[in-house]
């Protein structure tokens, strides 16, 4: 055990019991994932993506690249965790990943020996031919052997959960200036949330030894975030990463819900992504260690030095029994110093400055650098190259410190460019790169104590004068305000061997050369051609030392170099997040008619159209297959009387005085003209000329009507009409309102259909009291109903709506009453059938394409009147000869089916797309006529009524003969509508 | 004789309750909307004055006198909540259409109403900014939505075909919010 | 994004339904001829700047807004409701 018997932010009273690759092991509350593997002396973590390289842990936080975990089992595991910001709890279960049988005996592991051949651009080289080999042999082998966590096959069940915030102030980062930020604005009375992706708020308060007013760091961390928590006008957001700044001072942000609990209670979500919107945001996101490159620097025992700090001080873990310190900078000494403070050996500070400070009880090589490291699964000893020879070093841990980089990444995220700071040789963030953000502490570059508090108390005195607060006067708590300290060094040169920069991806330096020598020199060239940076961790540790390498190579400095971009995400977030209620039926909302719990009563299937579930088909017992009850139900209209709701049906409610106009601008043809008390059929246009829809009006009154349009495009004609009548025409007096939801509405068709209409209202009608195309009030069960005489099927038709509250009671006096008849419900399949044996149109035919002359209704565009379409439905192309229009087809004498989509093709010519004559709209088997029909739009169609062609469905693999006719199949002149 | 009956959109589907926040049925009286021609929104507001007492709210606004209400609705459109019956005869200054029927009434209320409406509804609901004599119309759970504060929470109305969705995704939320609020 | 809807106030862009170019406000006179409905429904600017454009709060209160918007930044220099909006040349 390498854990300390004392200190650190650890409950020892808490033990806690986990498992990892099938081993039990102990830890404490407060301990990572990664902690405790340390203080278990387990270093051997994971294998590196590409060779297999045995990796240990590099980190202490969400930086980390190598130490990722696939997490629980069965459908409830998760792939890639950072051990590192995995919270330890009781029955936790992590796994390595890439390796195979065992994480200490890889046999992929040959691919480290291999290595030559797997360098930057290999896949793109070695794998380019034959091109068939590549989805069957070679994908399916590099897929084994690369990789990282693996997906469980199964569906997800845990539970995603979305929400929206909104506040004055967004901090992002509770360390020394996010807190000192906090506070201020808090105490200015605006609106904070304050963001953390750790568990415990602090920052690296928690990992070191700093004292504020004379306390301890943590202690001032832990108190001021008890005062935040008190004030209501604070919303403190623990295990929450901000993961993407947006436009309009919109942010995501992943808060992990349940990771941290061993048996979550029901309901309680696993992660819930926030949308947060904030007037103001201050960035206080810290900055992460960089690494220097040198021969086998991935070694388990390789760590960073904050990290080290971050294990002895806050997790009382001993990384090392003898550790050694690489450094180029101040801070790898105060790794040294906090170390020999806890009573742990310090073999050696290796310090590549010639003007090093002195050890305080270590020793330090100064002018030296590390030129390997051997060991084979973890860190034995390190080779190092100083002025006086080489020496080695016995050491099992090795704190490697290359300086600072600020975490610029959410400045980057709306095109922000970062900007080169010579005197801590990293990018800082460009002021206003997020409009309304601004960035402090670490994040700025300003990396002592006392800067952080102080621009933390700045930036929020300075966001609460913008909002017209007013800064209490607090004093700024003392902290250490060392100096930055730092030469730049980068990688080791002069070594053989390889030397790693992007650890998850297996970037090493030699890639960065061979990028450099095969002319990808630009940052994005290189990053593409190498992969560097293109891992889930976006290469948080590797990008400035590449950067680097590639300045040396290309003679440039590091900013003539450039910068990558960093995106959204700022750590992954799982798409089950992102899709939070999105998942099964969560979908989509449903849309459920008001007659279907009478369907759900009669055993009806259901089919989604548009947002509704509707009826498709009403099977009688005994009905084996669909055709079986469509079939039965088409002849029961045909014959007796059939009900079905169509309440999907768009109606539109528009009343004014300039009602008639609108209409007459948005329809083809006129409706001013219709008598109060009648209904008319309209088309209704895009201003390009094609059709946008179809449907009944209804005229009430003299500026009353209601208008229907086709249930899937009922919301696009409400906005045309919307847009008509707000950017149009504004000037016109009227109003469009939408009364679909208000009606239940019911279609009655056939040739009893008024025996029906009349068991039920009660003043009876007639022919003549009420012919086919009227409109008008009527009396039902005590309720004012509407009643229309138009038909979808060409059979005497008539159509009920009712206040939606009557719409189930009406249901089942209407299926009563139809019983009684003869006749019954009908579904969706028998209602397309019987309109197609008619030639009447839906949305397979008016598919955005086609103009009122394909559709054989050219003569419905007024020749009297402008209208919405008028003038580009009439140019030349749109009513060329060759266009394809609407006609019928039909099998005479064959049993073959249509194909919904099958192309059309001359008898005889070769069936290719040069050669498509056009394709089957709509197609069905009409029991009327006793052969299978349809619909398709076929070019120069309405000319070659009688000619053969030939349908072919080569997704089907169908081939049938047919012969074109007139649209309407059935009783051509429309008798039994007006009977 | 047939005889209708209603049936609520909402029938077996209420009450809920999770943790502090119940979802309610509410049954106001009729619902109807006002839109007044050009120039006539005075004669239309006289109108409702004389008949309810209640005269049309400012953007975003709801005027209210004892269970009469007027909800703003859109641009020059309104919502008025009061029962039928009394309803004055302007249709000659103003589209009036019946929506008793279009919407489905909810009360969400409780300590976490507004936690649990944030997790499906897009717009601040912090009461310095959205409190009672105010109304929006967003969306909740993707479906367009009339959200009204109260004093202990929402009114939500949804149009009544989306409702068993809208209940569901509401229950969630309270079961979410609930079980984090332990 | 968010979008100030003059009605609604700031509001989430998922409320709002994009429309392309404000042109469309200025729709050619009935017998203006093919050409003139041509350039109006098919050919747009795009400029590197502010964009006079429509959009819908189709989820709020079902206004038409025309909007000042910096194609290049995403920032809006104002909204306005399209019924009240000028007509005519730019």
């Amino acid at each position: 055990m390498s854990r300390l018997t004392t200190g650190g932010q650890i409950d020892r009273s808490q033990k806690i019991a986990f498992q990892f690759d099938g081993r039990t092991f102990q830890g404490f509350k407060g301990d990572t994932l990664a902690s405790a593997l340390l203080a278990n002396d387990v270093r051997l973590v994971g294998r590196s993506f590409k060779y297999h390289r045995p990796r240990g842990i590099l980190t202490a936080g969400s930086e980390e690249p190598n130490a990722l975990m696939q997490m629980g089992l069965g459908d409830q595991t998760t792939p890639n965790v950072r051990a590192t910001t995995q919270e330890l709890h009781d029955g936790l279960i992590a796994a390595s990943q890439n390796r195979f049988p065992s994480l200490a005996f890889d046999l992929l592991s040959v691919n480290d020996l291999m290595a030559p051949f797997f360098s930057a651009g290999f896949y793109y080289k070695t794998f380019m031919w034959p091109k068939s080999f590549w989805e069957k042999l070679y994908e399916p082998i590099i897929r084994r052997a690369a990789g990282l966590g693996a997906l469980s096959g199964k569906a997800d069940t845990a539970l995603y959960d979305k929400a929206f915030a909104f506040c004055d102030l967004l901090v992002i980062g509770a360390g020394p200036a996010g807190l000192m930020a906090a506070l201020t604005a808090a105490k200015g009375g605006l609106d904070v949330i304050l963001a953390d992706e750790d568990f415990t708020l602090g920052g690296r308060l928690n990992s070191e030894t700093f004292e504020i007013d004379g306390q301890p760091g943590r202690d001032w961390a832990a108190a001021t975030v008890a005062e935040l928590a008190a004030m209501d006008n604070v919303r403190l957001m623990a295990r929450t990463t901000v993961t993407g700044a947006y436009d309009g001072g919109t942010y995501g942000a992943l808060e992990r819900v349940s990771h941290h609990l061993s048996t979550p209670p029901k309901d309680r979500p696993l992660e819930t992504f926030w949308r947060i919107v904030a007037k103001r945001a201050i960035l206080a996101g810290g900055a992460i260690e960089r690494p220097i490159a040198f021969p086998n620097n991935d070694r388990p025992g390789v760590m960073m030095a904050a990290a080290v700090r971050s294990y002895a001080n806050r997790f009382a873990v001993a990384p090392g029994k003898a550790v050694s310190v690489f450094t180029n900078n101040d801070d790898g000494h105060r790794t040294a110093r906090d170390l020999v403070a806890l009573g742990i050996t310090v073999a050696a500070v290796i310090d590549t400055r010639r003007e090093a400070p002195y050890g305080e009880g270590y020793p330090v090589l100064k002018g030296a650098e590390v030129t390997d490291t051997k060991g084979r699964l973890g860190l034995r000893e390190v080779i190092v190259r100083t002025e006086s020879g080489q020496k080695t070093i016995k050491t099992d841990c090795l704190a490697v410190s290359g300086g600072w980089n600020p975490s610029v990444h959410l400045t980057c995220h709306m095109n922000g460019r970062p900007v080169w700071r010579e005197d801590i040789a990293a990018f800082v963030p460009v002021e206003n790169a997020i409009p309304g953000l601004l960035t402090v502490g670490a994040a700025l570059g300003d990396f002592s104590t006392h800067a952080a508090l102080a621009t933390g108390q700045k930036a929020a005195a300075t966001v609460l004068a913008e909002m017209g607060k007013t800064t209490s006067a607090e004093k700024l708590p003392k902290a250490e305000d060392a100096p930055i300290a730092l030469a730049p060094f980068w990688h080791v040169k002069g070594t053989k061997g390889r030397a790693w920069l992007d650890m998850q991806n297996d970037v090493t330096t030699k890639d960065i050369v061979l990028a450099h020598q095969e002319n990808f020199r630009s940052v994005e060239h290189m990053k593409r051609y190498t992969t560097l940076g293109m891992a889930t961790d976006q290469g948080k540790t590797a990008n400035m030392g590449a950067l680097a390498i590639m300045a040396d190579l290309t003679g440039r400095s590091i900013p003539q170099t450039g910068t990558t971009t960093f995106r959204p995400p700022y750590t992954p977030v799982a798409m089950g997040a992102l899709g939070a209620h999105g998942a099964g039926k969560g979908f989509a909302p449903e849309r459920l008619l008001p007659s279907d719990t009478v369907g759900r009563e009669l055993n009806a299937h259901f089919i989604e159209l548009g947002l509704w579930y509707r009826p498709s088909l009403y099977p009688l017992a005994g009905e084996t297959h669909w055709r079986h009850t469509c079939d039965r139900e088409v002849r029961m209209v045909r014959g007796t009387v059939g009900i079905t709701d169509v309440t999907p049906l768009g109606k539109i409610d528009i009343q004014g005085p300039d009602a008639a106009t609108l209409l007459d601008r948005v329809y083809t043809n006129s409706f001013s003209t219709l008598p109060i008390g009648k209904v008319r059929y309209g088309l209704m246009l895009r201003e390009d000329g094609a059709v946008l829809d179809d449907g009944t009006t209804a005229r009430f009154g003299e500026n009353h009507y209601v208008l229907t349009a086709t249930g899937g495009a009922a919301g696009l004609v409400m906005t045309h009409l919307e847009f008509c009548t707000q950017v149009l025409w504004p000037e016109l007096d009227v109003s469009v309102f939408s009364v679909t939801d208000q009606w239940a509405q019911y279609s009655i068709a056939g040739p009893k259909a008024r025996d029906l209409v009349n068991a039920l209202v009660d003043d009876p009608v007639t022919n003549e009291s009420f012919p086919y195309m009227s409109c008008g009030e009527a009396m039902i069960g005590g309720v004012k109903a509407r009643l229309f005489r138009i038909s979808f099927s060409g059979e005497l038709g008539y159509e009920i709506a009712v206040p939606a509250r009557y719409g189930d009671a009406l249901a089942r006096a209407l299926g009563e009453q139809a019983k009684a008849l003869g006749g019954g419900w009908y579904g969706l399949e028998a209602l397309n059938v019987l309109r197609i044996e008619k030639g009447l149109l839906t949305h397979a035919e008016i598919d955005g394409r086609v103009t009122p002359d394909d559709l054989g209704l050219g003569k419905m565009v007024s020749g009297k009147k402008d209208c919405v379409g008028k003038t580009l439905s009439g140019r030349g192309a749109m009513l060329a000869e060759d266009r394809e229009q609407l006609v019928a087809l039909k099998i005479p004498g064959e049993v073959n089916a249509f194909s919904g989509g099958g192309h059309l093709f001359k008898v005889g010519e070769k069936m290719i797309t040069a050669n498509d004559q056009g394709h089957i709209t709509s197609h069905c088997f009409s029991p009327t006529l006793g052969h299978p029909i349809a619909l398709a739009l076929l070019k120069n169609g309405r000319a070659r009524t009688g000619e053969k062609l030939v349908m072919k469905d080569y997704a089907r693999n169908l081939e049938i003969t047919c012969e074109v006719c007139a649209p309407v199949h059935l009783d051509p002149k429309g008798e039994n509508l007006r009977a | 004789m047939l005889d209708l009956v209603a049936k609520s959109p909402l029938s077996g589907l209420l009450s809920l309750t999770q943790g502090s926040v119940a979802l309610t049925e509410a049954t106001p009286a009729s619902i109807i909307s006002i839109v007044p021609f050009k120039g006539r929104a005075a004669e239309a507001e006289a109108a409702l004055q004389s008949a309810y007492g209640v005269g049309l709210p400012p953007l975003g606004g709801v005027s209210q006198v004892a269970q009469n209400r007027v909800l703003w609705f859109g641009d020059g459109q309104y919502l008025l909540i009061a029962d039928r019956a009394e309803m004055p005869k302007i249709t000659e200054i103003a589209a009036v259409t019946d929506q008793s029927d279009a919407w489905a009434v909810m009360h969400l209320e409780g300590r976490d109403a507004a936690a649990v409406l944030a997790r499906l509804c897009p717009i601040d609901l912090r009461p310095e900014y959205f409190s009672k004599g105010q109304t929006a119309r967003t969306e909740v759970a993707h479906m367009p939505a009339i959200v009204t504060p109260t004093v202990n929470g929402f009114e939500i109305m949804v149009m009544q075909s989306l409702v068993k969705t809208a209940v569901k995704s509401l229950h969630s939320a309270m079961k979410s919010v609930a079980v984090q609020k332990m | 994004m968010r979008i100030n809807c003059p009605n609604c106030g700031d509001r989430d862009v998922r409320e709002f339904h994009y429309r392309g170019s404000a042109k469309l406000l200025n729709r050619p006179a009935p017998d203006a001829g093919e050409a003139a409905f041509v350039d109006y429904v098919y050919l747009r600017e795009n400029p590197a700047g502010l964009n006079r454009e429509l959009w819908f709060h189709e989820m709020g209160c079902r206004s038409w807004i025309v909007a000042q918007r910096n194609m290049s930044t995403h920032e809006f220099a104002g909204t306005e409701l399209a019924r009240n909006a000028k007509r005519g040349a730019k």
